[in-house]
């Protein structure tokens, strides 16, 4: 068939909508039916119980005006007159009332019986009829006792009037028993007509229902039919659709068949396609959501590592600063050691001092004595010197007598005897030669050790005075260097000073490096739980993004 | 100078001084030990050598001035000087005889020229020092002690007791020294 879906519903639907105005048109007249069954029941009670009502309640007016009639003859007895107007037409108008409308119940209620829907309801106009016959005798006897009573009230008859009284009573309570079983033969007739309407309504409601099972059975099989027909191509579809629920996105569905099918078809290709691109892109996002989650993970680590080294470092620093402030406290007391220390030196120094001075002094009065040898000892040594001179010339002197001698000799000895006498004065003077020149000899020996002891002395008192000149140098020396010490230990005192006044501006300087590794090392531990947090939040992204890696591997394509 | 020797005390001192002068004051008159031995020479000293030469030949002595070298001489002529007016040529003994000179001694002192008798000009020998006038006769001839250079011109050996001790006095011939020393040396070349 190549109707489309959409006109074979459309008249699966419209036959199914033509079934349901059929049925609906039936039901609303077996509704009508049963309405009007029980518009005339119910109208034909109303208007009985109207009437019956309308009866008593004529009655009862009649009663109460007879009754005032009544009273007033007896106050008019007592001499007592109301006012007023005359009640009596009143009640002969009510009393002509309730026996107009009495026969007019009866004949109602014949009407009636003459209608019935049933034959209870008949039986029950019928009854009814007959009541009122009885209840209308009835009246027309109270009314006539009524009647007597008034006039008797007219006559101002007491003793008439209050005759008449238990006459009109008993009558007017037959007449009420008379109504009141009207009345439940009414609500018979009301029970049976409710029962009427009831059967009406259940033989309409059976129709009804049959009727709707018809319509419904036409109408599943036109639905069945039609279903047939749409479903079927769509099994297809589901297969193919479950195939791609269940992560298949690899086929393609036929495209043949009504137009509806056809275009579903190649909309779902179409949608497959779609969901293929969507989650090829979806896996590659997933896979490099992935590797970036790994690499955030990889690098929180790395950063959660580095922090804490550097709460390690930081506590590291912050002991190491402990220590330079111990160290410096420390420092701080030996430089207090070391200046009380400097100031004894100080004075130990000057004392030294003054003892150096001394000896300068004495070395001063040593040289001095020592200049004074020496000035002797040259002397001496210029005496010695006269003396050597002297010396050489008597040196010389012999030696040339000793030439003068020896040429004497030679003289004697050339002239031969006659210089014999010659050459003993020759040996004479030679031999006088010779002591002179051994004198001469002897003398500048000792002339030598003169010279050398004076030489000596001479060396020891320049060796004296050098040693003095050696030792007042040393006094110098030692002076020069007692007046450096104390310089220096003056100014070693000042830089210990110094030392102990930047000692205490290092304690404070550490103590603010202290404050600040403090907040470093709160930083840092912030920032580590902040790494933490960070690390958590990667662990968590990477489970994610394995979790939709796994489900993005549910498409195969 | 590093000589540590104190000086003697003052009286000890004293006493060695008394002992020298006393010691410097005898004459010495000893007897005069062999007066006829030999002839008279004149003993001179040449380092530690003592040489004689004979009174004979000797003029005189004098003491040693400065000489005027004279190229074309020996080597043991000095030069020659001025004595008495009249030009002398003086000659080392001791570069004569071949003596090395002590190098201890007194290289300073120039000597003691002795002036020899029959040599035209006049020959003046110098030794270092001239101690006496001595008659002395040779003991043991020059030939037993071989030719060498230091024994050319001596003819015998005396001993001699000297004031340091025993020595040996190497007696000299003069003439042939004269004649060795004044003889026209060969001039160079020819």
């Amino acid at each position: 068939m190549s109707i489309s879906i959409a006109n074979r519903v459309l008249l699966g639907f419209a036959a199914v909508l033509a079934l349901m105005v059929v049925l609906a048109v039936y039901a609303l007249s077996q509704v009508a039916e049963v309405k009007d069954t029980n518009e005339v029941i119910v109208n034909r009670n109303v208007t009985m119980l109207r009437q019956l009502s309308a009866i008593q309640d004529l009655q009862n007016r009649a009663r109460a005006t007879r009754q005032t009639i009544a009273a007033q003859a007896l106050l008019r007895s007592l001499n007592r007159p109301a006012p007023g107007e005359d009640p009596v037409p009143a009640w002969r108008k009510d009393a002509l009332a309730a026996e107009a409308a009495m026969t007019q119940a009866i004949s109602t209620a014949e009407n009636l019986r003459d209608v019935a829907m049933t034959a209870d309801r008949a039986e029950a106009w019928r009854q009814i009829a007959t009541i009122l016959k009885d209840a209308d005798a009835e009246l027309r006897q109270l009314h006539a006792g009524s009647e007597r009573q008034i006039s008797a009230a007219q006559a101002n008859d007491v003793n008439g009037v209050t005759g008449a009284m238990q006459a009109i009573d008993a009558s007017h309570n037959a007449f009420g028993k008379l109504i009141s079983s009207a009345v439940d033969v009414m609500n018979a007739a009301i029970m049976a007509g409710q029962k009427r309407v009831n059967n009406v309504y259940e033989e309409s409601r059976t129709s009804v229902l049959v009727a709707l099972a018809i319509a419904g059975l036409l109408g599943i099989l036109i639905a069945f039919g039609i279903r047939r027909s749409i479903t079927q191509p769509l099994h297809a579809f589901m297969a193919f659709v479950e195939r791609v629920g269940e992560g298949d996105l690899g086929g393609r569905t036929a495209t043949t068949g009504p137009e509806e099918i056809a275009r579903l078809g190649v909309t779902l290709n179409q949608m497959v396609e779609g969901l293929r691109q969507l989650a090829r892109q979806s896996r590659e996002a997933t896979e490099n959501l992935n590797a970036s989650a790994a690499e955030i993970r990889a690098s929180t680590q790395e950063q959660a590592a580095s922090v804490e080294e550097q709460l390690a470092a930081v506590q590291e620093t912050a002991a190491t600063v402990d220590e330079i402030t111990h160290a410096g406290a420390q420092i701080g007391k030996r430089a207090q050691e070391v200046i009380a220390s400097a100031q004894a030196t100080a004075q130990t120094s000057n004392a030294g001092l003054v003892a150096v001075d001394e000896t300068a002094r004495a070395m001063d009065a040593i040289r001095e004595q020592a200049e004074a040898v020496a000035e002797n000892i040259v002397a001496l040594s210029e005496k010695t010197q006269a003396i050597e001179e002297i010396t050489t010339t008597v040196n010389d002197i012999s030696e040339r007598s000793h030439l003068l001698a020896l040429n004497a000799a030679i003289e004697a000895a050339g002239a031969g005897e006659s210089g014999q006498r010659f050459a003993v004065v020759a040996a004479e003077m030679k031999t006088l030669a010779d002591q002179a020149k051994e004198a001469t000899a002897q003398v500048r020996s000792i002339l030598g050790d003169i010279q050398r002891g004076i030489n000596a002395s001479v060396m020891l008192t320049e060796e004296a005075v050098k040693r003095v000149a050696a030792g007042k140098e040393r006094t110098d020396t030692t002076q020069r260097t007692i007046e450096e010490i104390t310089g220096r230990v003056q100014e070693s005192v000042q830089t210990f000073q110094q030392i102990v006044a930047s000692t205490n501006q290092q304690q404070l300087g550490i103590e603010q490096v202290m404050g600040a590794l403090q907040n470093i090392r709160q930083a840092s531990q912030q920032t580590a739980a902040g790494t933490r947090q960070l690390d958590s939040a990667a662990a968590n992204l990477s489970q994610l993004s394995q979790q939709l890696l796994t489900l993005a591997e549910r498409y195969r394509f | 100078m590093t000589d540590e020797a104190p000086l003697p005390q003052s009286d000890r001192r004293a006493r060695i001084l008394d002992e020298r002068t006393r010691e410097l004051a005898r004459r010495r008159i000893g007897p005069r030990a062999a007066a006829a031995h030999g002839e008279a020479h004149l003993v001179c000293s040449l380092g530690r050598n003592h040489v004689g030469l004979p009174v004979a030949s000797v003029a005189g002595v004098l003491p040693a001035k400065p000489c005027t070298p004279v190229p074309g001489a020996p080597p043991a002529v000095l030069g020659v000087f001025g004595h008495e007016g009249r030009t002398a040529t003086a000659a080392d003994l001791a570069t004569a005889l071949g003596v090395a000179r002590a190098a201890n001694g007194d290289p300073g002192g120039a000597g003691v020229f002795v002036m020899l008798k029959g040599a035209d000009p006049r020959l003046a020998l110098r030794v270092d020092s001239v101690q006496t006038v001595e008659p002395l006769a040779a003991s043991e001839p020059a030939e037993a002690m071989g030719r060498d250079g230091g024994s050319a011109f001596a003819v015998g050996y005396a001993p001699l007791a000297t004031p340091s001790g025993p020595a040996i006095v190497t007696l000299l011939d003069a003439e042939r020294l004269v004649r060795s020393l004044l003889s026209p040396s060969p001039a160079p070349g020819a």
